[in-house]
């Protein structure tokens, strides 16, 4: 409970941030804090319905935040918080370069999909290369700091969670249930 | 005591009969079922619960924004001051920018405008000479005195965090008098419309985000059509071809036939005329006429169209059609011409 409210927490700080860089750098290039949080408690969250109510609190607020529809940002964080567990199960995304990858092209899809609700719900159209441009530059700056995000998210769970901290891959660590290698 | 060799055997005994897999009890094996479906019903149950409040949103925005509910409220209360004093070291380094950086070649600037309004002054002279000539300065004098609209000097505590959506935040709510609905503006323009309000705190729709669309007017030709965001600094003004007379450098204002802006508010400046793909319409690219990527002072106008109110309240009394009470005072700008609309907009 404690290391969700502080996540939560968190992501508000991150929020709060955003909103104050926004000031000084282009839309696209102002990377999504809170949304990498999420990436973060997806990939690295030990239980599996605190992560996810977590992400859609985190949604939510973004969608006060922001001029989206109330909900849109809520629905994607499910969508990215389910994409990254079960990204986190399947995969190996211990290193840099695979989280790197791995944010890069959530960002993109996160994009297509906030666009393809737009259009759905509001009817407003894009042009297609407008929409890469603004995802790739989005993807871009988020990379780059998914890395301290997503390590903020870990020391967070390390100093409030009991539970054990690390990728839940359901690979043997060396352990058996008897405590023998 | 028993002999070694039977207690053996006894302990075996009772070890198989652990590991042995027998009947299990229904309460566990239910148990294990509704473990095994909760998250699944979960998952299913929250994105039900998020695409219902993204429709319950829509229908709210059709009919003008909305009231936040408390708990959202209450967020957005928390975070609006705080945002302020996290923007307030990169609002102190703009200040500094735009006061002593931005002073190079203000000599140039200072001469270049003070020769223009010379010219202005000359212009208005010569139209005020007019207006007295045929009677109108008195007519439009008295009006404006009757329905000068109230505006709310408010201050951006935050700009849009995500990149597919502009929208501001500014420090003032619904117990200032704030409503969804009310235009905001500042001395050099439109800057977009209160979409959403907690007590201390509003949420504002650019003009500049996809989802505004104003019904606009070419002030020189009075050719009609609709302004449009397009997501960056430019707006798209859509216009019918046939009778329009647009070209650049035209400056475009609110038609105040959309219900939410008055007349005559300045909207933007012609850049660049485009082929729409259509032979009936054409697109003027429009400079807009704040620099809505650098806002830090607003007004919100407290009184909503009386268009509006006559859409999406038909029940009210007629004398409230008159809007809201003055809050706050002081007109800080000159909105003769807005003044103007609303006194004919309102039913008589």
């Amino acid at each position: 409970m404690k290391s969700s409210l502080a996540v939560f927490a968190l992501g508000i700080a991150a929020l709060i941030v955003q909103g104050a860089l926004a000031r000084t750098l282009s839309p696209p290039w102002c990377p999504d804090f809170a949304w990498l949080i999420v990436v973060g408690v997806g990939l690295r969250w030990p239980t599996f319905l605190s992560g996810i109510f977590l992400a859609v609190g985190l949604g939510y607020a973004m969608d006060l935040l922001s001029g989206s529809l109330m909900g849109q940002h809520a629905l994607l964080r499910i969508l990215t918080f389910l994409a990254a567990a079960l990204a986190a199960r399947q995969l190996d995304l211990s290193g840099g370069l695979p989280v790197g990858i791995f944010v890069f092209a959530m960002t993109i899809l996160n994009g297509v999909l906030t666009v393809m609700m737009l259009s759905f719900f509001v009817g407003v159209n894009w042009p297609g290369m407008e929409v890469a441009g603004v995802a790739l530059a989005h993807g871009f700056v988020n990379v780059l700091a998914a890395g301290p995000m997503i390590r903020l998210v870990e020391r967070v769970l390390g100093r409030f969670s009991d539970e054990e901290v690390g990728r839940r891959a359901p690979l043997s660590l060396g352990f058996d249930r008897t405590g023998l290698v | 005591m028993m002999p070694f060799g039977v207690q053996a055997i006894e302990i075996d005994r009772s070890d198989a009969e652990e590991d042995a897999p027998g009947p299990e009890p229904a309460d566990k094996l239910m148990g294990d079922f509704v473990r095994w479906l909760l998250a699944p019903l979960v998952v299913v149950a929250l994105i039900l619960l998020t695409t219902g409040s993204m429709v319950v949103d829509r229908r709210a925005l059709a009919e003008g924004g909305r009231d936040l509910p408390w708990w959202q409220g209450a967020l957005l209360e928390i975070t609006a001051p705080v945002e302020g004093i996290v923007s307030a070291p990169v609002g102190g380094v703009q200040w500094f920018y735009a006061n002593y950086v931005d002073l190079i070649g203000v000599r140039t600037e200072n001469r270049r405008l003070t020769s223009r309004i010379a010219e202005i002054e000359a212009e208005n002279l010569q139209f005020r000479e007019a207006l007295v000539a045929s009677g109108h300065l008195g007519r439009v004098a008295s009006m404006r005195d009757e329905v000068e609209i109230p505006m709310l000097p408010a201050e951006v505590v935050g700009l849009d965090v995500a990149p597919w959506f502009r929208s501001v935040l500014v420090d003032r709510g619904s117990v200032h008098g704030v409503e969804p609905g009310h235009p905001v503006i500042t001395h050099e323009g439109v800057v977009g419309v209160v979409t959403a309000t907690s007590g201390h705190a509003a949420k504002t729709m650019l003009l500049l985000d996809r989802q505004s669309a104003v019904d606009a007017l070419v002030q020189r030709s009075r050719a009609r059509g609709v302004i449009r965001g397009i997501g960056r600094d430019r707006l798209e003004f859509e216009f019918v071809v046939r009778g329009a007379d647009v070209v650049a450098g035209d400056e475009v204002v609110t038609s105040g036939l959309g219900g939410v802006y008055p007349k005559g508010l300045r909207l933007g400046r012609v850049s660049e005329l485009r082929e729409a793909g259509g032979r009936l319409t054409r697109i003027a690219v429009i400079e807009p006429a704040v620099d809505l990527g650098q806002i830090e002072q607003v007004f919100v106008m407290l009184r909503r169209g009386p268009q509006m109110d006559l859409l999406y309240r038909p029940n009210r009394p007629e004398e409230d059609l008159d809007g809201p009470v003055s809050v706050s005072s002081q007109p800080p700008l000159d909105v003769g011409e807005a003044a103007e609309s609303d006194a004919t907009e309102k039913p008589q």
